[in-house]
């Protein structure tokens, strides 16, 4: 291959970093309104009045908008196909704010600072509530989160409200009881994961302006512009073909950007003004008043026979969504469903729970999208059934573990909060990336635990891991290719680059399958008026459902082309040799290259115009895999963890760009080993974030992450476009779990409450220096 | 309040008030590279030169600013290419936001530290936060840059 | 922060009387921390043009003055030889260069954060603080003092002494503030311990008397200086650490420090 799986910059970088303007707020309008919104102080409160009128009269206030202004149409900001998952069960503004950040009211004025002083002058009488903070004790607490009428599930997904459960599912398979009763060893254990922040770099943004044919037209930093449009129109009842949504480039998203968040007010300042409006959240606002990871509480249970035989997972997940139900439960689902599957041999299986509202900031999509949190309990809790068993834990996965050929239950059972499409694994390189993973790290010489020339303990854990490509039968990518005088051509997509690097790998595909270099083909992406449609950047299905659909659209366009191409030699297309540049009439040798074609019928004959369009819906999923191994030497004085190295042998089918693919492994590594050491959503008695800035949330920098070892496994997966599987989140699941297991090793202390700090490190040492004294 | 100062080697005078930040000033004057990620001075994204030493934008206020010089990758446009050369090649860009102001960081390093060790380059960028990238390829990238430039 | 004015004193009385006149008046260093205040500030007064911002060395110490950057001091490689480098190894974890670019040595000092890793430092090197009215005073009561200094501080004097160093922050990320910072430093005649971010400003205890500075401590001899530092600087708790891990922290990092200065010519 000429372009796929070949080194590539990205076709948009260089222009990045000199400085070109491409995120929304450098597109904005400079006349915009800007917008302001008063956010709650109360965890949970009724508002009694609203009194704006100081505010309204302040000079330079153009408008100020409160739960009286606004249509009562219950929705959901999830950013998701139609019907959605996610319970309808947000208005606009409301007369209920739910968290400490939820939206009161809406201010846009000429200039910031006014804006600002605006805020200060809308006189709110709040009824306070008495707030559900802890979602251990959501269900059936004294205070519902969603009292009020006119919200709604869109399909079955166990939507109780009043009991405070945003949604609840239960599954099971094979007889629970007898594989228990069978197993000569079982382990039971509780695993907490905590509220993690996406902090994309390019805080949440969004320009409405009305255009000359009094179109609305929105520039979003969203993961999901038609999704945009379509929520846009059914909730604040515009015609949808007034709307234009244009995403530009985005600065990072890992889910965050999957809903709405400020289109709804900057939608409506702009049809009620007329004028061009502008909202930029503040990082305050990001963090408290967009979305987290969903914490979960999971009990897992799992049975296992002496020889090493799993033969049963049994598993209570309570997730929080908190205020919404955004996501809510096909997040959860995803613990189960992405995770289960490693293991698919067990003769039985359960999974059930529910998830619960509170009022803290919502929970909602974030890169693993549970994933991530079943990964840390199931692949923690073989660690534990294998010390138990006293089997080596990479012999007894060897045993257990997902292979090539093979399928699970679970595929058929759970699907995206329905049921799910069974499948067989075409391509499932575990074994290889295990064995690769134990040279890499170097296992055998490292495992359990040595001992470092400065007293410290080094030691290795690991952990496997899946993921999937797209959702199957629900996400659809299109893409059209346009051909160009002189030979060149315009890929358009509506599929969504939010800096993953989809733009470029796209193009590569367009470019291998038409047989030009990447320069030939110029992408343009995400424009609800001028690309055709995609689901957008979520569920890691770029690459294999819209690079699918690129893929599709090219050899459409080739089969365009030999019929030209049949013309001008009055021979059949059958009888044409074209390798991208030139066509060869196979009886006599004549030739005329891409470009004299191109010309021809764009200006001297049988002119015309050649575009071909393509669409691509999965009817399977295949999944990405991986084998992530960390190395660690652990202060026991103190609890500090040095990262020495982070292995991932991952099989993401072929790389369509090696290099990118690498990024999204390795970032995604280090977001996970983020959540696992220590990022964490922190907040007050009274619900408040104390975590509301870059100064008391950290994330991982460039002195902490001092080697990654990144390889992939040689993988063909026929169903891809040139042999691509997804790898945008595989890379997130497995840091948890390996270094809960690296802990184990080094310590002998097993970690069940992310994140593993220096301090809880140190207090389980103590506990268990107690244990052995008493 | 009249400002005057020199921005990418044009002289200019610049109006702005007493309590306006330099990012809020340049970002007016259309000068988009310089990107707002925090509100408290922990992110990087803003990060200039002035007077050739990396700072961060978002809390310098203009007005102290008279017959500074200020750079924006606007005006390193040769040195930037360099090295997105490297940093292209190692995939190490991803969402961009951040880029600007680590490429100004890193030209600096280039002017300041003589044969710096990954140790010295990672210490220099610490505060260049990155959520995409996973940072060790932006490690190679520079390291290799400063290789093939210096 | 919204500031409504700037005044540029013409000379150190000038701040000073502008700088008392009102609450509303605040004297700026880098002013990067006091962004962060939500305060509306009516007069800030700029110190840019008041010549603060060298850094002069005799034989037996290095002034520093107020309106020098953090990044300046790290820099300075006289500083740098001063009890091991502590001060450099300080500053270079405070945040990252584009903040210390902007941060200054007087913002520092005068802002008296409980966070500080600039603070304990110079508080082990024993430095003097000199200020336009009040004149000179030791760093050492000017953070024992809970009083509000109204004053203008010119430069901080650093002796040069012949010392030997230790310092650690503890901290989840580099960019994080310290859940501890502990700083050791011998000179010819003291041994002495400093903590910062308990999460309180930092204190210092001397533990020359328990040791024989000629000699490598013994591990009772540890013990006692850890109890005796313990005993003395009270620790706390706050949303980065409990009070336990922060004793821990202390007994672990004091014994270390105090270890490494004394295995050390000075």
């Amino acid at each position: 291959m000429k372009t796929v799986n070949q080194k590539h910059q990205s076709v948009d970088g260089k222009g990045i970093m000199l400085g070109r303007p491409a995120y929304t707020d450098d597109l904005a309008d400079p006349s915009s309104l800007i917008i302001k919104v008063l956010r709650s102080p109360h965890a949970f409160a009724r508002i009694k009045s609203i009194d704006t009128k100081k505010a309204e009269k302040l000079p330079g206030v153009e408008l100020v908008l409160t739960h009286h202004d606004v249509p009562r149409v219950s929705f959901t900001r999830a950013g998701q196909g139609y019907p959605e998952p996610s319970p309808h069960d947000k208005f606009v503004l409301d007369e209920y704010v739910r968290y400490v950040g939820d939206e009161v009211a809406v201010v846009a004025a000429i200039d910031e600072s006014v804006a600002e002083a605006a805020l200060d002058l809308i006189d709110v009488d709040y009824e306070v509530i008495d707030p559900v903070l802890d979602f251990e004790e959501a269900i059936d607490h004294q205070s519902v989160v969603h009292p009020e009428e006119g919200i709604h599930e869109m399909f079955p997904i166990g939507f109780e409200p009043k009991r405070n459960i945003a949604a609840s599912y239960a599954m099971d398979f094979g007889d629970l009881d007898n594989a228990f009763k069978a197993s000569d060893v079982v382990v039971e254990e509780t695993f907490h994961t905590q509220a993690q922040a996406h902090v994309m770099m390019e805080p949440h943004a969004v320009n409405a302006r009305l255009d000359f044919q009094d179109r609305l037209l929105i520039i979003s930093a969203t993961q999901t512009p038609f999704h945009v449009r379509r929520i846009l129109s059914q909730t604040l009842d515009i015609p949808i073909e007034k709307i234009r949504v244009i995403k530009p480039r985005v600065g990072g998203g890992f889910g965050g950007k999957q809903a709405l968040h400020g289109e709804m007010f900057a939608a409506l300042v702009t049809m009620k003004t007329g004028k061009p409006s502008k909202l930029v959240y503040t990082r305050q606002e990001v963090f408290e008043s967009t979305y987290t990871r969903h914490p979960m509480t999971l009990k897992v249970k799992l049975g296992a026979t002496k020889d090493g035989r799993l033969n049963v997972i049994d598993w209570h997940v309570l997730s929080n969504t908190g205020a919404y139900g955004e996501h809510a439960l096909t997040v959860f689902m995803v613990a189960g469903s992405k995770v289960m599957p490693l293991y698919n041999k067990v003769d039985a299986g359960r999974f059930h729970g529910e998830v619960v509202y509170t009022n803290t900031t919502p929970a909602g999509a974030y890169r693993g999208y549970g994933a991530i949190q079943g990964n840390f309990a199931l692949e923690s809790a073989i660690d534990m059934l294998c010390v138990k068993l006293g089997m080596d834990p990479i012999a007894f996965r060897q045993k257990n573990m997902m292979r090539e050929g093979e399928t699970s239950p679970i595929f058929e059972i759970m699907g995206e909060g329905t049921a799910g499409t069974a499948m067989t694994m075409e391509t499932c390189k575990l074994d290889y990336c295990l064995t690769r993973g134990l040279e890499l790290i170097d296992w055998n010489n490292k495992y359990p635990r040595t001992t470092t020339e400065d007293g410290k303990i080094r030691s290795v854990g690991m952990a496997l891991a899946m993921q999937g490509s797209g959702i199957p039968y629900i996400d659809m990518g299109a893409a059209t290719i346009k051909l160009n005088d002189a030979g060149f051509y315009n890929l358009t997509v509506g599929a969504t680059e939010i800096g993953q690097g989809s733009d470029t790998v796209l193009s590569q595909i367009a470019a291998e399958a038409l047989g030009v270099p990447l320069n030939k083909v110029i992408v343009y992406s995400s424009d609800t008026d001028l690309t055709p449609f995609d689901t957008g950047a979520y569920a890691s299905s770029t690459t294999y459902v819209s690079g699918n659909a690129v893929y599709k659209a090219a050899m459409k366009m080739r089969e365009m082309l030999l019929d030209e191409a049949a013309v001008v030699f009055g021979v059949e297309g059958d009888d044409i040799d074209f390798d991208g540049a030139t066509f060869k009439n196979k009886a006599d040798g004549k030739t005329i290259s891409l470009e004299q074609l191109a010309n021809r019928i764009t200006y001297n004959e049988d002119q015309k115009q050649l575009t071909a369009t393509s669409s691509y819906v999965g009817t399977k999923s295949p999944p990405p895999f991986m084998a992530g191994f960390i190395d660690i030497a652990v202060d026991k004085d103190t609890g500090e963890i040095d990262i020495l190295d982070y292995v991932s042998v991952v099989d993401c089918g072929v790389p369509i760009n090696p290099k990118l693919a690498q990024g999204q492994v390795e970032g995604g590594i280090v977001q996970g080993l983020g959540m696992a050491c220590f990022e964490e959503v922190k907040r007050g008695k009274n619900g408040a974030l104390i975590s509301h800035d870059l100064l008391n949330y950290k994330i991982p920098t460039n002195v902490d992450i001092k080697k990654l070892t990144t390889e992939f496994a040689e993988s063909h997966e026929a169903s891809g476009p040139f042999g691509a599987k997804s790898v945008g989140e595989i890379g997130i699941d497995t840091p948890p779990a390996a270094l809960a297991n690296a802990l184990y090793n080094a310590l002998g202390i097993r970690l069940t409450s992310l994140p593993f700090t220096a301090e809880k490190i140190i207090r389980a040492l103590h506990d268990k220096e107690g244990e052995k004294t008493t | 309040m009249k400002v005057n100062l020199t921005i990418n080697k044009r002289p200019r005078t610049i109006d702005a008030e007493p309590g306006d930040y330099l990012l809020d000033t340049l970002r007016r004057h259309n000068f988009l590279s310089v990107k707002r990620g925090c509100d408290a001075a922990s992110c990087g994204v803003c990060t200039v030169l002035i007077d050739g030493k990396p700072t961060l934008s978002c809390s310098v206020l203009t007005a102290r600013l008279e017959n500074k010089e200020i750079t924006t990758v606007e005006g390193e446009r040769d040195e930037i290419e360099k090295f997105y050369a490297h940093f292209g090649d190692e995939g190490a860009d991803q969402c961009g936001f951040c880029n600007p102001g680590l490429a100004l960081t890193v030209i600096s390093l280039k002017r300041t530290i003589q044969n710096p060790s990954d140790d010295d380059i990672r210490e220099y960028i610490v505060a260049n936060l990155c959520r995409c990238s996973g940072y060790v390829a932006q490690v190679r990238a520079i390291r290799r840059y400063l290789e093939e430039t210096s | 922060m919204k500031i409504a004015s700037l005044y540029r004193p013409k000379d150190v009385e000038d701040a000073l009387k502008v700088s008392r006149e009102s609450t509303d008046t605040v004297v700026f260093g880098g002013g990067a921390w006091l962004k962060l205040s939500p305060r509306l500030v009516k007069r800030a007064v700029l110190l840019d043009d008041m010549d603060l911002a060298t850094i002069e060395t005799s034989d037996d110490a290095i002034r520093v003055g107020a309106m020098c950057t953090l990044r300046m001091v790290e820099t300075h490689d006289a500083i740098a030889a001063i009890g091991s480098g502590i001060i450099v190894q300080a500053l270079r974890q405070v945040m990252g260069v584009g903040l210390r670019n902007i941060a200054t040595v007087g913002g520092s000092v005068m802002g008296k954060y409980g966070f500080s890793d600039v603070l304990p430092p110079l508080l082990a090197l024993d430095a003097k603080l000199m200020f336009a009215d009040a004149g000179e005073v030791s760093l050492a009561s000017f953070m024992a003092s809970k009083k509000r200094m109204n004053d203008i501080m010119l430069y901080v004097t650093i002796p040069r002494t012949k010392s030997v160093g230790f310092f650690k922050k503890v901290s989840t990320t580099p960019l994080d503030f310290s859940l501890l910072n502990i700083t050791v430093c011998k000179t010819r005649d003291r041994v002495r311990v400093v903590l910062g971010s308990r999460p309180g400003g930092a204190m210092h205890q001397d533990v020359t008397s328990r040791l024989d500075l000629n000699t490598i401590p013994d591990e009772k001899t540890l013990d006692d200086v850890v109890r005796e530092v313990l005993d003395a600087i009270p620790l706390g708790q706050n949303v980065r650490a409990s009070k336990l891990y922060r004793e821990q922290l202390a007994k672990t990092y004091v014994r270390r420090g105090v270890k490494e200065v004394m295995s050390r010519e000075g």
